[in-house]
């Protein structure tokens, strides 16, 4: 392991952790915001930071309207979960009930590790590139030596097992629900982790279902490699994204992915209205406040997981890195160069643009959540469970068995 | 001794650990998680030894499936702690001999194994074919050297080599090459228990 590696893997570190914290606190603010303005009220605006300013008559007037359409909100939010009584209840069973909230935590911030979020890319050039524009020429020499022309990826693993990794990540999730729901010693706990456990084992089936005929079309489950098989585009302007070859299982995949997060319209394991918060009923603190950053963090992920998966990645359709060894590969007619449908543009733009096309997606995603979160009813238990084994899992292997036999003529 | 084999015999240290608290615990779901905790430690154990398809299987069938089942059934049953603790007076009587044979006959099966595999280590450069025939020599070149529709870590031919030893393509060209018949068989008699199951626990025609 040599410096470069080692310092581009500490970036890349602090970016995926810095971005899942900051859209785990954002979210809960978009979350009351979003539902807020669906339901034509104002909604979260009040939380501020007073500003002193000179009043008229001489000493201090406070300035209360400092409030940045209430996005302190998601910091009163967390302050408020660090400041209350972190209180255990005396019939829990403390080990399990301590350790639970960690497998809801861990599994939601590791899944986001081997999933690409700007692809190959040679620091050295880029930053040379970024430093040459500021006029810093010798700074950029320096960074260029450090770094050298080497190609590293912008992705915290790149795991030869890719995919099957987030789905190793996402099925510890499931001990959170369980094993709360034991400790907590209470019957609405109990009740929320049981619904919670068999929703999530069921979903997590046809989760995979619903994915293998992706599989099926790139041929590979290295989440790498299948962001770069996004990159090409067919008959000049159909961009080759994961949701022009599985259209159905897209929506199916997103179905299963929002039910393993549990929220409304499947928040059977919670159900506020019936068992008063379910698995963590018996939660305060900072503890319950694990749960929902989770949940909140997770919403991130699913975004993650579904734009690298389904919606080209990073990929914007028509440009390409010099890096892009992949498509390269597939067009052996062509040089490699950094291209904006043809035109020859610096690394860093490409680079940049696709770190940022990533980000939007993902905020898009996040979007679509919270506004399913608000439109659609409430399930209920049995219908949840009907849904995914009477319908979703049936319509997944019918499609994964046409996808086989079409990649298998094509072939 | 580098940092992994450090690390190795950590997870190994971690995962026996974990295997005694599944017994010594008196509550059934401290030994689930006990349980849990062995298995993500053997799951560390496989990745550190580049097998990392068994590590993250290892971690979404034992780790996500079975304990989690195990967990939800103890939830359902509503196992007290009472009734193990009274068979842990006698009962070590009975399980010490047995844990010692079983690491006997297990030793015994284990040890040539592993003392061939410490000897053998990983190929880098081209793979030599044994007799002459034709076997895919380069592994990491994008090309099907010997022709049979194989390319490069997908032919078992490559299994032994760095870039393929452990990968998703080398373990499945195994399991749909060779082992294929055996892969088969397992998944038939996984549908005959299945079925089996249901059969047992449905109702009959007529009974309430």
């Amino acid at each position: 392991m040599d410096a470069p590696f080692v310092v581009v893997a500490i970036l890349n570190l602090a970016f995926v952790l810095g971005f899942l914290i900051n859209m785990g606190g954002m979210l809960t603010w978009v979350e009351r915001k979003q539902g807020a303005v669906m339901a034509n009220r104002i909604g979260a605006n009040r939380a501020y930071i007073p500003i002193p300013l000179p009043a008229k008559g001489g000493g201090i007037r406070w300035y209360k309207r400092f409030t940045m359409i209430g996005l302190f909100h998601a910091l009163t939010d967390g302050l408020k979960m660090l400041a209350k009584e972190d209180y255990t209840p005396p019939f829990v069973d403390k080990f399990v009930y301590n350790i639970a909230p960690w497998f809801a935590v861990v599994p939601a911030l590791v899944t986001f590790a081997v999933i690409p979020f700007g692809g190959p890319f040679q620091p050295g050039i880029m930053m040379s590139d970024v430093l040459g524009v500021v006029g810093l020429n010798s700074a950029a020499d320096v960074i260029h030596g450090f770094f050298g022309d080497t190609t590293y990826q912008l992705q915290l693993a790149n795991l030869n097992v890719g995919l099957l990794f987030i789905f190793a990540a996402g099925s510890t999730g499931i001990f959170a629900t369980a094993l709360a729901g034991w400790a907590s010693n209470n019957k609405f706990s109990t009740m929320g982790a049981l619904r919670g456990a068999s929703q999530m084992i069921s979903y997590e089936v046809f989760m995979g279902m619903s994915i293998l005929g992706l599989l099926v079309v790139y041929g590979t489950v290295d989440m790498n490699l299948i962001a770069q098989m996004q990159g090409d585009v067919h008959f000049g302007f159909i961009p080759s994204w994961g949701v022009v070859y599985q259209p159905v299982m897209f929506f199916v995949f997103l179905t299963a992915l929002m039910a393993e997060n549990k929220r409304v319209p499947f928040d059977m394991p919670e159900a506020e209205s019936e068992l008063v918060a379910g698995y963590f009923t018996e939660y305060s603190a900072m503890k319950m406040g694990l749960f929902m950053m989770a949940e909140f963090i997770e919403i991130a992920v699913i975004s993650g997981i579904m734009v690298s998966l389904f919606l080209g990645a990073y990929h914007i359709p028509g440009v390409h890195a010099v890096t892009d060894s992949w498509y390269w590969a597939q067009h052996p007619e062509l040089t490699a160069a950094n291209t904006f449908w043809g035109a020859e543009v610096p690394h860093a733009v490409v680079i940049i643009g696709r770190v940022l096309s990533f980000l939007i997606k993902v905020v898009l995603f996040c979007w679509l959540q919270i506004l399913t979160r608000w439109t659609l009813p409430k399930f209920r238990y049995d219908q949840v469970m009907r849904l995914g084994w009477k319908v979703l899992l049936p319509i997944s292997l019918v499609n994964l068995v046409i996808t086989a036999a079409v990649v298998l003529a094509l072939n | 001794m580098d940092a992994s084999t450090v690390l190795l015999y950590l997870f190994t240290i971690l995962a026996a650990g974990g295997g005694v608290a599944v017994v010594m615990q008196r509550d059934a779901v401290h030994s689930a998680v006990a349980l849990l905790f062995t298995m993500l430690n053997l799951a560390a154990v496989y990745a550190l030894m580049q097998a990392h398809l068994i590590a993250a299987l290892q971690v979404v069938i034992y780790g996500g499936a079975i304990v989690i089942l195990i967990v939800y059934i103890i939830m359902l049953l509503d196992v007290r702690s009472e009734d193990a603790v009274r068979w842990f007076r006698t009962g070590w009587l009975v399980a010490l001999p047995m844990v010692l044979l079983f690491a006997l006959l297990f030793g015994r099966a284990i040890l040539p194994v592993s003392a061939r595999a410490s000897t053998e280590s990983l190929l880098t450069g081209d793979i030599p074919c044994v007799g002459g025939a034709k076997c895919e020599q380069v592994c990491d070149d994008g090309v099907d050297t010997d022709g049979d529709g194989l390319t490069d870590c997908k032919d078992p031919d490559c299994g032994r080599h760095m870039a393929c030893y452990g990968t998703v393509e080398s373990v499945g060209g195994h399991l749909l090459g060779p082992f294929v018949l055996p892969f088969e068989v397992s998944s038939i008699l996984l549908l005959a228990g299945i079925v089996g199951s249901i059969l047992l626990t449905a109702r009959q025609e007529g009974e309430r």
